[in-house]
């Protein structure tokens, strides 16, 4: 019961924040969930981690109060709307049908993934040994990063954590379930970002598509890979959509949310650092090109939490990664790509998704308002290129075990882009068949 | 598809130090035999040449501490630093066995010899 009470405090939390910005006034609460879900993870761990620079030990009640404060203040001020507790969905038989399909699906991972002990190497060496240790050190404990000398941005650490000391006592197997839970949310993230665009029941069919895809559910579920991958395609996900739903409205409130996400997205993985660094120069642009010269403050709630992590790095003198030291090996440039390329074509993993991504893309000046975000795409797989040409491990191996997991962060992202350039076509043609059809209909009539 | 749920179903059956035993097999045993009998965990060497057995050990035997050499780095070690040193898979080790500081035992969690080690206790 502790792992699903930490949960829901977790998604308690972020909701809170939502409502005190009140963004995504009159969205779904399902929607909302999915948002708050990885805005309470990052608050908390933001929090913990201050909490740790400033010597002050961990417990539910330290942890819990300033958001309980929060909360009542809020509930005073009214600002949690009735209106936002709202689920809606459509009537119609082939949604329903779909919608039973994935949760079928998602049945089964979150059946799978609490079955077995935790299964991973990442898990043992990384994720849940460290989790476990500031668990129980009450702290974000250096000793023991020099310990097992190896050192990673801490969310996912502190979120193992976090549900150690709600469930009170360690419970590895399930906490299993906070991980898979994300992929639930990037699923439900996914349809509603989708819906406004394309209707309900394309929504939900691309939704099915991503639901189903190999690597998403064996990351998902059955963990036999990394941890943290997963989380981080999430939050870079989220931030694309707040990004999007910026660039649309200019809305600080939008801003905010989105440099919430992108600064959380630096403390899941390294590579989320390249990723906030590039968001961040885009946005900055396009607020400068707008002469919206007050909002480049809101970029400060990015970068004050993506510093929080590199002061700690400094402050507890931890080791910087291993796989970004040393001199850009340009020989390698061929090597790795076509062993990259390989990987797009691995559709036991991926399905049809890269092909299908890069067809989409020969399409793309048909439907030219994605292409920042397709610009933000390309530039962080860039980064991972350059990965491979830093990398002081021989490239093919490393990228043969490692190069599906960093697209696994940016999967969401071409899954989104790949229903939004396909699902417009859908779209057009079934309209221009049904105004042809039309014609044909009144055409006789008009011309009587 | 019959097959994985009738596996499913078997995992649903065991208990959690079943489902430990099962999952990890070997690499569990070996992180109970360093919990329970060596001298002291944060002095224990682990040396095998899978790193599979130290970070399973490492993490289900946390906050007691052990360290890890393959059998190449061996000599790049002071033995006399750690309490126990376990060598698994079973190998034999000049280094450690020329040293009269250590008393020598073998153990064993299968009838194969794959699954036995030697476990060195400083004397």
């Amino acid at each position: 019961m502790g792992i699903i009470a930490s949960i829901i405090l977790l998604c308690l939390i972020g909701f809170l924040v939502i409502e005190i910005v009140d963004v995504f006034k009159e969205r779904s609460l399902l929607e909302k969930i999915a948002f708050s879900y990885g805005i309470g993870i990052g608050s908390i761990t933001f929090q913990m981690l201050i909490y740790s620079l400033m010597h002050i030990p961990w417990s539910k009640e330290v942890i819990l109060l300033p958001w309980l404060l929060l909360g009542i203040y809020s509930f005073l001020k009214k600002k949690l709307y009735k209106r936002s507790l709202h689920v809606t969905f459509p009537k119609d038989r082939v949604f329903l049908f779909l919608v039973v399909l994935i949760g079928i699906v998602i049945s089964y991972v979150l059946f799978e993934a609490i079955l077995r002990p935790v299964p991973a190497w990442d898990a043992w060496s990384n994720w849940f040994i460290a989790g476990k240790a500031f668990y129980l050190a009450k702290s974000f404990d250096p000793s023991f990063i020099h310990y097992v000398n190896n050192s990673n941005p801490p969310l996912i650490n502190i979120l193992v954590s976090f549900t150690y000391l709600i469930n009170g006592g360690i419970e590895q197997r399930l906490t299993l379930l906070t991980f898979s839970f994300f992929y639930v949310c990037i699923l439900i993230v996914f349809y509603y970002s989708l819906r406004d665009m394309l209707g309900a029941r394309s929504a939900m069919v691309f939704t099915l598509l991503l639901a189903t895809t190999q690597n998403i559910i064996r990351h998902a579920g059955l963990f036999d890979v990394g941890h943290a991958d997963l989380p981080l395609g999430y939050f870079m996900f989220c931030s694309v959509i707040f990004l999007q739903q910026f660039l649309r409205t200019r809305s600080w409130k939008y801003l905010f949310i989105f440099n919430l996400f992108l600064g959380f997205s630096t403390l899941v993985k390294s590579e989320g650092l390249p990723f906030f660094i590039i968001s961040e120069v885009i946005v900055l642009y396009s607020m400068i090109k707008n002469r919206e010269y007050r909002k480049i403050l809101f970029l400060l709630v990015g970068l004050s939490i993506s510093l929080s992590w590199i002061l700690s790095v400094f402050v507890y003198k931890l080791p910087i990664s291993p796989f970004i030291q040393g001199p850009l090996m340009l020989s390698r440039i061929p090597d790795v790509f076509v062993s990259m390329v390989r990987e797009f074509f691995n559709i036991g993993r991926w399905n049809f998704l890269w092909l299908a991504f890069f067809l989409g893309l020969l399409m793309r000046k048909m439907f030219s308002e994605q292409k920042i975000i397709y610009a933000l795409f390309f530039l962080q797989l860039i980064v991972y290129f350059s990965v491979y040409l830093l990398t002081p491990r021989e490239p093919i191996g490393h990228i043969v075990g490692s190069f599906d997991r960093l697209l696994l962060h940016i999967a969401p992202i071409a899954f989104y882009l790949t229903a939004v350039s396909f699902g417009k076509i859908l779209i057009f043609e079934t309209k221009e068949k049904k105004s042809r059809k039309r014609e044909a209909l009144l055409n006789p009539i008009m011309n009587k | 598809m019959r097959r994985a749920i009738t596996e499913d179903l078997v995992w649903l059956s065991l208990s959690e130090k079943q489902k430990m035993e099962t999952f990890y097999k070997d690499g569990y045993f070996l992180a109970e035999l360093v919990d329970n009998t060596t001298k002291r965990p944060d002095k224990t060497l682990i040396i095998s040449d899978n790193g599979y057995y130290y970070y399973l050990t490492r993490y289900l035997i946390y906050p007691k501490k052990v360290y890890w050499v393959t059998t190449d780095q061996l000599a790049t070690i002071n033995p006399l630093r750690y309490t126990d040193i376990i060598v698994y898979p079973r190998k034999n080790m000049l280094e450690i066995e020329k040293n009269v500081h250590f008393t020598k035992q073998l153990f064993s969690f299968q009838s194969n010899k794959a699954f036995s080690g030697y476990l060195y206790t400083k004397k």
